[in-house]
């Protein structure tokens, strides 16, 4: 975690967090889905490393969002 | 056989394979008519139907009655369909393009001011008004402005309507085509849906656009998908039994990961699709501020009946959506996020704001609103019958059809939430509605009602079932749908007003009127100021007008027609009222300046001024 991200609750509102979580996500979520179509199968203990990333990423970018519109708003 | 008795067989055969493209053609020339007799200045309360003469009806019900011969005709002739369908639109859609003079609706004309700032600045005006911040359709918009090589919107405003209609067409026939109704049900819920939709959200706006992409995002995730068949249906443990269990099984694991849908189309271009329906949901998301949620709960209702394979596609939406809320759209919400949130769970207010509000007027406006409350309503008691009476093989359509109200819980979004919610249901609702008349008679779930038995004059009696419904919808349509053009369609005199006033105006100056209902914001959008003195939900007295016009020292006031007539149908003033506005401003030094028979411009005196 860098030191901006430290420095209080309220850097985490940047629209640079909300931006790199978003596209992170939406990445991951254009992974599976391209696996799922293309039917590759992974091995389970990946799918579940996925399913878990999506999901903690998701979780994150709520917050943030949450947060920026609690600070700024 | 004779001759002469062949002859007659050949000319009966011939008259009976194109009575119906025949009668719709002969209704077309009748509408013609009836556009060509009408006089845009002779416009009464009613509002457009007071100016349609007997051959706009006649010409109509031909359609319809042309409409239902080729419905029911064996085989299914589907060029023909699509001829009279879009016959049926011109007539629904058209009419007011081509009678009236300039496009109507204020909007349309503030849509195009918006997409002229575009063109000149190249970026959105932020912290003028919320639409700004959803830019997207403006921004094509500005591009379509450019590529046609035109100076301004103005020239795509008054054929849009009809335009985008029948763009609407084409997803709508796809959504027919995969929905699980059968083939004659879907081109009667495609005329349904066209006869109903009095809602006026097709004039020239993001919202028109964004609907367009919420129907193709839906037919895409139609066609491409089909609902898997249940391990086991009505076996050993009884229908019902078997249907609770299939029911609770739209919130199990495999279902909301895709797996009880399938599809028979290749993975290359399962792929492109869906990359494609991603690029819909960011044109959405950066558009409007509703339609992308209308779209992100159109496909969970797809998700949990099995009509959609990747539910990733529903979170992609969802992201975008709130992304562009959080980051792109921060200056609507900065300082006023109560304006979004503020409304989340008050269905009650809600509905009060959306429907009680409105009902208010003079008479023959409140007849307006009345009659729309009951065409919907009409078309949602036919789509529960329909529900009642089709075998299916899911409950996408019923799913559809409901999804869209659970916005209201989030939003009332300025007291139109419902009117919003009722058009995204409205393609769904139209199929059901549809199976009303023409119901499946095969699927794995079966009917809740028992099936009627065809009696010898069966096909007469669907005939004239399809008639009466399909022409009652249109002709009521036809009159709620240009109910309010006596005040928000405009004369070339009044756009003239118009034009002259921001001539006559500096930036950061004043045009004054009574009310908005006029073609204002056209151009210099944020630099020169339009006030409205009875702009607000609540309206002054008569007397008041003249004053608090005074008062915002505009420095050009127009008056016109369309006012007057918002006057009489909504604020309850009396006949004539504008001329004793006029007259009071006249007393207060103001001077005409310049007039047409629908509107006049009035300049204070040079101390004012």
């Amino acid at each position: 975690m860098s030191g901006i991200l430290l420095a209080g609750v309220g850097a985490l509102a940047s629209y640079q967090i909300v931006l790199v979580t978003l596209v992170a996500c939406i990445v991951l979520l254009c992974v599976r889905t391209w696996l799922g179509v293309m039917g590759i199968v992974l091995f389970r203990r990946v799918t579940v490393l996925l399913n878990i990333s999506v999901i903690v990423l998701l979780t994150s970018f709520l917050l943030v969002v949450i947060l920026r519109f609690k600070t700024l708003a | 056989m004779k001759p002469w008795d062949l002859a007659l067989r050949d000319v009966r055969r011939l008259s009976r394979d194109w009575l119906g493209s025949g009668l719709a053609a002969v209704g077309m020339v009748l509408w013609l008519c009836a556009i060509y007799r009408a006089n845009f200045l002779q416009m009464g309360p009613l509002g457009l139907v007071s100016i349609l003469g007997w051959t706009y009806f006649v010409g109509l019900g031909l359609v319809v009655v042309g409409f239902s011969f080729e419905l029911l005709h064996t085989p299914l002739r589907q060029k023909r369909l699509i001829f009279l369908i879009i016959a049926l639109v011109l007539i629904l859609y058209a009419t007011a393009s081509a009678v009236e003079p300039v496009a109507s609706l204020p909007d349309s004309w503030i849509h195009a001011g918006f997409v002229q700032y575009f063109v000149q600045h190249g970026r959105p005006l932020n912290s003028f008004d919320a639409r700004f911040s959803w830019p997207g359709g403006f921004s094509l918009g500005a591009v379509l402005v450019a590529f046609t090589g035109q100076v301004n919107a103005f020239g795509f405003l008054r054929w849009f309507p009809v335009a985008i209609e029948l763009a609407y067409l084409a997803p709508l026939l796809v959504i027919a085509k995969f929905s699980g109704v059968n083939r004659r049900a879907g081109w009667l819920g495609v005329a349904l849906y066209y006869s109903t939709n009095w809602i006026y959200q097709d004039y020239f706006s993001p919202q028109a656009l964004d609907y367009l992409f919420f129907l193709v995002a839906i037919a895409v995730v139609l066609a491409i998908w089909r609902p898997k068949r249940p391990a086991r249906l009505g076996a050993t443990r009884g229908y019902w039994l078997e249907r609770i269990r299939q029911s609770r099984e739209v919130l199990s694991i495999a279902r909301l990961e895709g797996h009880d849908a399938t599809t028979t189309w290749g993975s290359a271009a399962t792929l492109w699709l869906l990359g494609l329906l991603g690029l819909i949901c960011l044109a959405l998301a950066m558009s409007h501020q509703l339609t992308p949620y209308a779209l992100i709960l159109s496909l969970g209702a797809c998700l949990a009946t099995r009509r959609l394979g990747r539910p990733e596609l529903i979170v992609v939406a969802g992201l975008l959506a709130v992304g562009w809320l959080s980051l792109g759209a921060s200056n609507f919400w900065l300082g006023h996020l109560s304006v979004i949130f503020g409304s989340v769970g008050q269905i009650s207010s809600t509905i009060g704001s959306n429907v009680t509000s409105r009902v208010s007027g003079s008479v023959s406006h409140l007849m307006i609103v009345k009659v729309r409350m009951l065409i919907t309503a009409g078309l949602f008691f036919f789509a529960g019958i329909g529900v009642l009476r089709r075998h299916a093989d899911s409950r996408t359509l019923e799913a559809l059809s409901v999804v869209p109200f659970a916005l209201l819980v989030a939003q009332n979004y300025g007291g139109e939430g419902l009117l919003r919610v009722v058009l995204y249901s409205l393609p769904f609702a139209s199929l059901l509605a549809a199976s009303a008349i023409l119901p499946d008679t095969s699927g794995t779930i079966r009917a809740f009602a028992p099936r009627l038995r065809n009696g010898r004059r069966v096909r007469t009696l669907l005939r004239l079932a399809v008639v009466i419904v399909v022409l009652g919808f249109a002709v009521v349509s036809t009159i709620v749908r240009g109910g309010n053009d006596s005040y928000e369609a405009f004369s070339t005199g009044e756009l003239a007003a118009v034009n002259y006033a921001y001539a006559h105006v500096r930036p950061g100056q004043i045009i004054g009127v009574v009310t908005p209902f006029l073609p204002v914001e056209i151009r210099d959008v944020g630099s020169v100021i339009i006030y409205a003195s009875s702009g607000g939900s609540t309206f002054p007295t008569l007397k008041q007008e003249g004053s608090m016009l005074i008062k915002a020292k505009p420095a050009v006031i127009v008056l016109s027609q369309s006012q007057e007539a918002w006057g009489e149908l909504i604020a309850g003033y009396p006949k004539g009222w504008e001329a004793v506005v006029e007259v009071d401003l006249v007393q207060h030094g103001y001077r005409v300046v310049a007039s047409w028979p629908t509107a006049t411009v009035l300049e204070p005196p040079p101390s004012v001024g």
